[in-house]
């Protein structure tokens, strides 16, 4: 029972708590559960119709739904921005349907729902954040056939894998892949992080909060326990590498934070910003700046 | 005396499923005894299963009964009960047979198609092919060839690297049929020097030579074979299978 | 049946394996001895038996009665069917090998030659992609392929060179046991004879066993040191390679021999 639920166990306009009915949200905790007992294991689910296109986050919404309570502080974020069109409408329907107070801030927020970043600022213990998945196979590129691809997780047969990394060396001379990039979790799991940069690799690592991970489309729900390693592939003469700028953030000078390209004008002039844009806020309020770099 | 072959009782004849399974008998009750540095020529009728007994003797052909031993390491071994592996392993280190006709793998250069017999003994292949230049320069053929695949060769080439090939791996037991056939007097000669030769050195020699001149030159003792149809009165000759 | 063991131990051994297809034979008392560095080939028309018999071999197919017993390269002999199936894929890729008579079955077209060959060392363990390479270069040398063209896909290649390259891909790790079906099947003649010749020289430098399904009589001559007839499911002739094909007993033999056109 979730405390402060009306008796009723729906709000205005009929709908169940939290849009979901009790029984799908029983469901997906229970996928929940399983997930993150087997760490890194996709686990399949009865993924429900939203009322929102596949490739908007339908697995991300599913799982936030089963787990909001109206004590949670919930954040949405969409590339590392709080104020785009998709984290803005996810943010609406929760408060709507769930009653929660959201919160653009990391810090102060209890469960953070994320399509493509991990926000900057570390996460604590206590913290759920919800990773919206589109393909959450990363041998399906190797194995188009699901029979044969679950077989080779069961048998953790993960050599075709690090040919896809050979292939990258072989015509980029580096590991090209820049998202999504492969991970084994607790040694066990080959596991797609979902479209997060590489950059934001590390941060999956023996993270203290939960991570939950949600493909609606493909009806999958796996998960990263508290504190849980995860490596990144790599092999010994080409090791792991994040991605670096020469750039700061010409708002708030921030200079280890992972930077979006926008284009300024027709004759190649660019900014590089923060794509988080909560730390660039609280940066900015702290009294940082990118020097006189802006227009 | 060392005997490197005795062959006892050997029958042979082939059954023909595709006509009614006829039978034809080719040889019965065969004998013959090669002491190490001796040399038999078979001599007899064209049909009288000359070629038979050589590829009996090698164990091309399967004997119907009768016992035939090879030397081999330190004893002999009866290639008529032998199974497929140890065949094998006698052909690649104590028997030879150079057929009238070379049967080499396409496109496989002369020098490596002489060099292989003793590569497969584990020789190195560098002193397998100096092993195998030696022997095709002492048989007159030219440089410009030892690359080449001997497909495209003449006759009398493609023998010589049959023979060359034969004669390489140094075999105690060397079983010849026809090996001057196409051959001209100069290289005739040098094939009769290299039979003497290893019949020197203890090699026991069966083969068929058609020449008289070259059988009076290399031959210890000669065994006449009448047609099978003669001694036996029975109809039929070797079919030409394969 | 052949026990596995003594001074000169065979590497593989079955004993009356039989497969049916419902009520269609596919295969049926087939007795099978393979010793370590010796070519062994199945010969017989299509649908004779020969690859299902090569299937159960392998693995591949679970016969329906009789037992494959492969001796390991620790000394070991396992019953191949019974092994669970992490140990028989970590043999499938480490000890043994599948050439198929399409490449396109047998080679990873999506990623480049040097990939291809890369696969079985990834698989392994291999983590040095420096190591990798150098290993895949030489083998693109070692089956006669251009090594300018290591990163090159499969597509690129002729068939010929796809048929080279699976070969390379099958054989970088070594390994000790090769099942091929038809390897020279649809190749054109000049390029099957290229093949041939590469297929032995490899065979005698691996010292590799190697069991090999054809209907061509005249790969089995060059490359087999002995034969297996196949036909209605059954081995009607077995014995060394010249033997069967110079002095054949059985009908179905004879006949077969007496089959091929001359050139």
């Amino acid at each position: 029972m979730i405390d402060g639920l009306p008796a009723s166990r729906t709000v205005g306009h009929g709908y169940t708590y939290a849009y979901l009915d009790e029984q799908t949200k029983r469901m997906i905790r229970r996928a929940v559960l399983k997930a993150v007992a087997v760490p890194g294991y996709q686990v399949p689910f009865a993924s429900r119709e939203m009322p929102m296109p596949y490739g908007w986050g339908t697995g991300g919404i599913q799982l936030t739904a089963s787990l909001i309570g109206p004590s949670d502080v919930l954040k949405v974020i969409d590339q590392g921005a709080d104020d785009t069109t998709n984290a803005v409408s996810i943010r609406q329907f929760f408060a709507r349907t769930a009653h929660v107070q959201t919160t653009t801030r990391t810090a102060e927020s209890t469960l953070i729902q994320t399509r493509h970043r991990i926000p900057e600022q570390p996460l604590r213990a206590g913290q759920i954040i919800v990773y919206q998945v589109p393909i959450p196979e990363p041998l399906r590129w190797l194995e188009p056939r699901e029979t044969e691809s679950r077989r080779l997780h069961a048998l953790q047969d993960y050599g075709g894998m690090y040919v896809k990394l050979y292939e990258d060396i072989a015509r980029y001379g580096r590991i090209a892949t820049a998202y999504d990039y492969p991970v084994l979790v607790n040694g066990r799991y080959l596991m797609s992080p979902s479209p997060i940069p590489k950059f934001d690799n590390p941060k999956l690592d023996r993270m203290p909060a939960l991570q939950l991970f949600g493909a609606g489309r493909e009806k999958r729900i796996y998960a990263v326990p508290p504190h849980t390693r995860v490596e990144s592939l790599a092999f010994d003469d080409h090791p792991f590498q994040v991605q670096k700028w020469d750039q700061t953030c010409v708002l708030c000078g921030a200079g280890d934070s992972y930077l979006d390209e926008v284009i300024t004008d027709d004759a190649g002039g660019r900014w590089f910003v923060c794509s988080d844009t909560d730390h660039c806020t609280r940066r900015r309020d702290g009294g940082a700046d990118g020097g006189d770099r802006r227009p | 005396m060392t005997v490197n072959l005795e062959a006892r009782g050997l029958s042979k004849s082939f059954v023909l499923h595709a006509q009614g399974g006829i039978r034809l008998p080719v040889l019965c009750d065969f004998g013959l005894t090669v002491a190490a540095g001796e040399c038999v020529a078979l001599r007899g009728p064209s049909g009288a299963g000359k070629s038979t007994v050589l590829r009996l003797l090698y164990g091309n052909y399967r004997a119907d009964s009768g016992t035939l031993r090879v030397a081999h390491g330190d004893g002999m071994v009866d290639l008529a009960t032998a199974p497929p592996r140890l065949i094998l392993a006698v052909r690649r280190q104590s028997i030879g047979h150079v057929s009238q006709f070379l049967r080499a793998v396409p496109r496989v250069p002369a020098e490596e198609v002489v060099a292989e017999p003793v590569r497969r003994c584990g020789v190195p292949t560098a002193e397998a092919l100096d092993r195998a230049r030696r022997l095709m320069a002492r048989l007159n053929l030219p440089e410009r060839l030892w690359r080449l695949a001997p497909a495209t060769f003449s006759g009398g080439e493609q023998q010589r690297v049959n023979l060359a090939r034969g004669l390489v791996a140094g075999h105690r037991t060397l079983l010849l049929d026809e090996p001057t056939a196409a051959l001209d007097a100069t290289n005739r000669a040098v094939v009769v020097d290299l039979i003497r030769e290893v019949r020197a050195a203890g090699t026991a020699v069966v083969g068929i030579f058609h020449d008289q001149s070259v059988r009076h030159a290399v031959a210890d003792r000669v065994v006449a074979l009448a047609p099978f149809a003669e001694t036996q009165g029975s109809a039929g000759s070797a079919p030409a299978l394969g | 049946m052949v026990v596995i063991d003594g001074p000169d131990p065979p590497l593989l051994t079955a004993a009356g394996l039989g497969k049916w297809y419902g009520g269609r034979v596919g295969c049926r008392n087939v007795d099978v001895v393979v010793w370590p560095g010796e070519v062994v080939g199945v010969v017989g028309e299509s649908g004779s038996g020969k690859t299902t018999l090569l299937r159960c071999l392998a693995g591949m197919l679970a016969p329906g009665v009789g037992v494959v017993h492969y001796r390991t390269g620790e000394g070991t002999v396992v019953d191949v069917h019974a092994l669970p199936e992490p140990r028989r894929r970590r043999l499938m890729r480490t000890e043994w090998g599948v050439v198929h008579q399409n490449p396109r079955d047998g080679l990873r077209m999506a990623v480049s030659a040097g990939a291809n060959l890369g696969e079985r060392l990834l698989a392994e363990g291999a983590r040095h992609y420096g190591a990798v390479r150098s290993r895949a270069l030489d083998w693109m040398a070692d089956v006669e392929l251009d090594t300018g063209r290591i990163d090159d896909r499969p597509h690129a290649f002729s068939g010929g060179m796809q048929q080279r390259l699976q070969i390379g891909r099958v054989l970088v790790n070594r390994p000790r046991l090769v099942f091929m079906d038809e390897p020279t099947g649809g190749l054109d003649v000049s390029v099957q004879a290229r093949l041939l010749d590469l297929l032995r020289r490899l065979v005698a430098e691996l010292d590799l066993a190697v069991v090999l399904v054809t209907h061509d009589l005249g790969v089995v001559r060059l490359l087999a040191d002995r034969l297996l007839v196949m036909r209605g499911g059954e081995v009607v002739e077995s014995g060394l390679t010249d033997q069967v094909l110079d002095d054949p007993q059985h009908g179905y033999t004879q006949m077969l021999v007496a089959s091929v056109l001359p050139v």
